[in-house]
């Protein structure tokens, strides 16, 4: 049965955790994902050791940084150059990077992240109308050809929404990647994270995207401020996300899902224990939604 | 895992591209989102104001707010990585005063965090605020040439039986790899540099900091050497670095030094080899 098929578990790739990975230990984890800006402009040890890792792992490349929502101003030649350069030069060494690494995915968010001459790192949101889409649905058009390959975009977490918006953030991402061809990187954490922050309902949102746009799935930690969910990565998928997981993984069979822990770093055994739930969560829910499927169950008869 | 696809061509768009009128253009919208989110005058425009819908019980300054305070934080997290040695020299207030000063007059360029503060030496240079510690800015650029050399290739050196092959030096122009900086110091900036992994309640090192300190910066595989030496094998090295022949630049360091000796000239040529600064030679 298709849903029984695997889902590897990777974990994010974390410079504190280097001394441990280069002993190569045996572990549970399947894959890593390494952040594209942290291996791009350098020729350093970071390199040296995400080659290393790759040799023995699959690697997925998560970028922070394409800023795919920015949109310079038109008539504005200056602005219009500087993000030319800008885009030129990431991709460039993206590029270069992708080459070395041979990723197995490699993605971005859908967000931007600053404007020529002001970065603001940080992954901000976009407002969900027809000029956003038209733009960023050209934006991943150009990118996959600079690249040569598909790209995945992640929806993130946000503590504001634009009033100018005129979709959904769900019907927004389907259509970005529906008319782009790129795929999803579905961050449950920061859908329940969103949906707790807006006020929409996280299942209805995870039921909307299809199974076959989503390419990787992202669990993590996060903070409640107590006036809004703050995504830190700072802490261990909580009970509400895992139950969304659980409900989700079962319509993604094959999809690699990926813990990531970006604060207050544990211990590497810490990390893996916590992909080791991911695994078995998602190997439970796929058996018990077979059970529930299987001809006489109780299901079938109650739908009968 | 699957394999990747080739990209696919993007559909035309289905509905027209339009927005309505009463509706800022997009790129006017993030720029007056950037320019909010990165000022540190806790001033909101009331257009960005009345433009976003805030999460949680979280009002819209108290939203923007939140992406504001991340980019202030991100940028001095940045900072105290690159410029770890003077973060724990000043103590944490201190040090996050001046971030906070830096980051409100110099805002990111580039989408590569790790390239933010490279103009922090020229800045504590002329902060009063850092006036009383002169070593500051030379540290800060002890720290940047650290960094950088830390992200640079390495280069492929010659070992010490290539350099000892070399035979009679007269005229020898050595080539300089290109992961080489010398840096004379004032201060001495790498003994403190050394003690930046020291734990949180370490007692201060006692230091001369008023020592003057000439350094070699190589990178040998993926670890960055640092080497202390003499001020005339410093005169003599950057006198090679700037390709002039090893007689001209041992010249040069006895104007410095008359006592400049065969065994230091030997002592340089073994920290050239022990360092790998050099990648060729010419007559």
């Amino acid at each position: 049965m298709q849903q029984t098929v695997e889902n590897a578990v990777g974990v994010g790739l974390r410079s504190e955790h280097y001394p441990h990975l280069l002993e190569r230990p045996r572990t549970t984890v399947q894959w890593f994902e390494a952040i594209s800006e942290n291996y791009m402009d350098t020729a350093g040890r970071p390199l040296a050791v995400l080659e290393k890792i790759r040799s023995s792992f699959p690697v997925a490349l998560h970028g922070v940084s394409l800023s795919i929502g920015y949109k310079p101003p038109h008539g504005n030649a200056v602005l219009q150059e500087a993000f030319g350069e800008q885009r030129t030069r990431y991709l460039s060494r993206l590029r270069e990077l992708v080459r070395r690494i041979d990723p197995m995915i490699v993605s971005d968010h859908l967000c931007w992240t600053g404007v020529p001459g002001g970065n603001v790192h940080d992954l901000l949101p976009t407002p969900f109308t027809d000029e956003a889409l038209d733009w960023i649905t050209s934006q991943v058009d150009e990118v996959q050809q600079a690249l040569g390959r598909s790209i995945v975009l992640e929806n993130v977490s946000s503590y504001l929404t634009w009033a100018s918006s005129t979709r959904s953030e769900q019907e927004f991402l389907v259509e970005v990647a529906r008319r782009s061809g790129c795929r999803i990187l579905l961050d449950i954490n920061n859908v329940y994270v969103s949906a707790r922050n807006h006020g929409f309902d996280a299942r209805e949102y995870l039921g909307a995207i299809p199974a076959d746009l989503v390419a990787q799935v992202h669990l993590a930690g996060h903070t409640d401020c107590g006036t809004h969910l703050f995504d830190t990565h700072s802490a261990p998928v909580c009970d509400d996300v895992w139950d969304l997981f659980a409900e989700t993984i079962v319509r993604l069979p094959g999809v690699p899902v990926l813990i990531e822990w970006d604060a207050e770093i544990p211990p590497f055994e810490r990390l893996e224990a916590e992909a080791q739930q991911a695994a078995k969560r998602a190997s439970d829910a796929k058996r018990l939604a077979h059970r529930d499927a299987a001809p006489g169950s109780a299901a079938e008869i109650a739908a009968a | 895992m699957p394999p990747q696809d080739p990209p696919p061509k993007s559909r035309q768009p289905e509905p027209p591209m339009h927005s309505r009128d009463d509706i800022p253009a997009l790129s006017l919208r993030q720029a007056a989102f950037a320019r909010a989110v990165s000022s540190a005058d806790g001033i909101w425009p009331d257009d960005l104001l009345a433009g976003v819908i805030p999460g949680g019980t979280l009002d819209a300054a108290a939203a923007l707010a939140v992406y504001r305070n991340g980019y202030f934080a991100r940028l001095t997290e940045q900072l105290g990585e690159t410029y770890r040695t003077i973060w724990r020299a000043l103590g944490d207030e201190t040090f996050f005063l001046l971030c906070a000063a830096y980051i409100r007059t110099h805002p990111s360029t580039s989408y590569n965090l790790s390239e933010y503060g490279r103009e922090f030496a020229e800045f504590l240079a002329t902060t009063p605020e850092a006036a009383d510690a002169v070593f500051l800015p030379e540290l800060a650029r002890f720290e940047l040439a650290f960094h950088d050399l830390f992200h640079a290739p390495a280069h492929e050196p010659l070992d010490a039986a290539a350099l000892a092959a070399i035979g009679d030096l007269t005229g020898v122009r050595l080539h300089f790899g290109s992961a080489v900086r010398l840096m004379a110091c004032g201060h001495a900036v790498r003994d403190l540099f050394g003690h930046r992994h020291d734990p949180d309640d370490a007692e201060p090192p006692q230091l001369d900091i008023d020592r003057p300190q000439w350094i070699v910066m190589c990178k040998r595989g993926t670890d960055v050497v640092l080497e202390e030496i003499g001020r005339s094998a410093f005169v003599t090295l950057e006198a090679l670095a700037r390709g002039v022949s090893i007689d001209e630049a041992l010249d040069e360091a006895a104007t410095v030094d008359p006592e400049f000796s065969a065994a230091d000239v030997s002592r340089l040529f073994e920290t050239i080899a022990l360092c790998g600064l050099v990648t060729g030679w010419s007559r």
